[in-house]
């Protein structure tokens, strides 16, 4: 891939290289599974600095110390680079993720619990509530009110709570990808389309798990990517166990002889998933040693997200009083 | 009186050859400095206690705006000094004006970049500066060629 000469963000890029010493390493997450309570495992947190300074947690808001963390990120962001309209396309999946808590609630007759709704997004929570007394999108970005519309129309012809989901994350991923062609950088580009790509790729596994037709897999698809809807149709025709094989020339093909190996023990995509994680990680790190360009910002940003999403398994493991080895083997790689 | 005598267009060319001398390496050394400052202050909003290693590193792209400067002194120092150049010397101080400016230029941004990544390495490893010294310094060599040829160059006109 291309270096960035880009040297609008080398003041921000040096500030991410002090900060990311302090991220969790695998030998601190291995503290926090030893540890023999929720609370010693959240101490471990408090050390490495999560969360806004000066305040407490206890155990039970950990949620939320994890959700200052990933804001504290955002803000970093947007404090010091030139355009922050750049990184729109890292926190609209918390967007639509509000959309739909905002959606169902509305089709279901049900107040919103703010606690469900993410930070940091575009817009704010509190602006989704009254543009929905109102029930007038236009304020929002052109995708979105589609989407939105289109859910309302869908949910009046089936009552089927489902295709808001459905409407909602395949507007999401067109969203992205769009965003991420108005930055000018091959390696976002690049990590889009392969989140595009196993998300599609997911799709098509768990359509052949419990044995749907194409008209059924077709409608969750996502238009982009590095693959189009014939390849799809076609890989759909296929046994499962060919599946890796038709993939063999692409970058996936290490990833689903590694998949297909978990997914012949247990038939459940939870370990296909924890691949796809690492196999981002992994072309995040390949930034780690950037000087110039936006890539080492969403690097840092995604990376953080990941690191979250380790301390929730974690967190959640001692709380439900697991198994150290089972909350091991659902740990995703560090990028540190 | 022709305007264009063989003097006068021989100082036209030394002066150019002066002013190329300094403003592309100045150029150079701006943009590298500029940008190794800017990443300097982003490790020091994080950690004030690595100032002096940050500031070496980041001074270390502003040596080929000095010999650029060097090198203008002494061609316009030959102007003066001459009684009239002939036009072969108002071009070869015009030529000599050109490796420094050139590879000074180019050697600039390199080792900004290599000041940057420098000034990275110490972000993460505070005893680290020398190494990233080093490694910039390899650059400076290139500059320092240069120069040395852009003064032999002036001791021929």
């Amino acid at each position: 891939m291309k270096g960035s000469t880009d040297t609008r963000y080398v003041y921000t890029i040096s500030r991410i290289r002090v900060i990311e010493q302090k991220m969790l390493s695998p030998a601190m997450l291995e503290r926090m599974i030893e540890a023999n309570s929720p609370e010693e495992a959240l101490k471990v947190l408090q050390d490495a600095g999560y969360g806004f300074a000066g305040e407490g947690h206890r155990v039970s808001d950990y949620e939320r110390l994890l959700n200052e963390e990933q804001e504290k990120v955002y803000q970093l962001l947007m404090e010091t680079v030139p355009d922050p309209r750049e990184f729109d396309l890292l926190i609209i999946k918390n967007d639509y993720h509000n959309l739909k808590v905002y959606l169902k609630a509305e089709l279901s007759d049900q107040e919103v619990n703010s606690s469900y709704l993410l930070k940091p997004s575009l817009i704010p929570g509190e602006q989704l509530a009254d543009l929905f007394r109102e029930r007038d999108f236009a304020e929002l970005p052109a995708r979105m009110t589609e989407a939105v519309e289109a859910s309302f129309d869908a949910f009046a012809k089936t009552r089927d709570p489902q295709m808001v989901d459905l409407i909602l994350d395949t507007a999401l991923y067109s969203h992205m990808l769009e965003l991420s062609a108005e930055v000018n950088s091959e390696f976002v580009t690049g990590l889009v389309n392969t989140m595009v790509d196993l998300t599609n790729l997911r799709i098509l596994l768990r359509t052949k798990l419990i044995n749907r037709p194409w008209e059924f897999m077709k409608s969750f698809l996502i238009a982009g990517g590095s693959f189009d809807s014939e390849f799809y149709r076609e890989l759909h025709e296929l046994e499962f166990d060919q599946i890796a094989k038709a993939y063999a020339n692409t970058a996936y093909s290490q990833l689903l002889i590694e998949s297909m190996n978990s997914l012949r023990l247990s038939r459940s995509l939870a370990g296909f998933e924890k691949l796809c994680d690492n196999y981002l990680v992994a072309m995040l790190k390949t930034t780690k040693y950037s000087i110039f360009g936006i890539e080492p910002l969403v690097a840092y940003y995604l990376a953080k997200e990941m690191e979250i999403k380790n301390v929730r398994i974690i967190m959640v493991g001692k709380i439900n009083r697991l198994e150290q080895y089972a909350i091991r083997e659902r740990l995703r790689e560090t990028y540190v | 009186m022709e305007l264009f005598t063989e003097q006068v267009i021989a100082t036209i060319l030394a002066v150019v050859g002066a002013a190329f001398a300094f403003i592309v390496p100045g150029i150079g050394s701006s943009k590298a400095v500029g940008a190794a400052g800017q990443a300097g202050a982003g490790v020091l909003t994080e950690d004030p206690t690595k100032f002096v290693p940050v500031m070496i590193l980041e001074a270390l792209p502003s040596t080929q705006a000095i010999y650029g400067f060097v090198i203008s002194f002494l061609i316009v120092g030959n102007i003066i000094a001459g009684e009239g150049l002939t036009f072969g010397s108002g071009l070869v101080l015009f030529l000599a004006g050109l490796p420094v400016g050139i590879v000074g230029y180019v050697s600039a941004l390199w080792q900004g970049r290599v000041a940057i990544s420098g000034i990275n390495l110490v972000a993460k490893q505070a005893g680290s500066m020398i190494q990233g010294v080093i490694l910039s310094l390899m650059v400076e060599m290139f500059a320092i060629l240069s120069l040395i040829v852009s003064i032999q160059i002036i001791g021929k006109a």
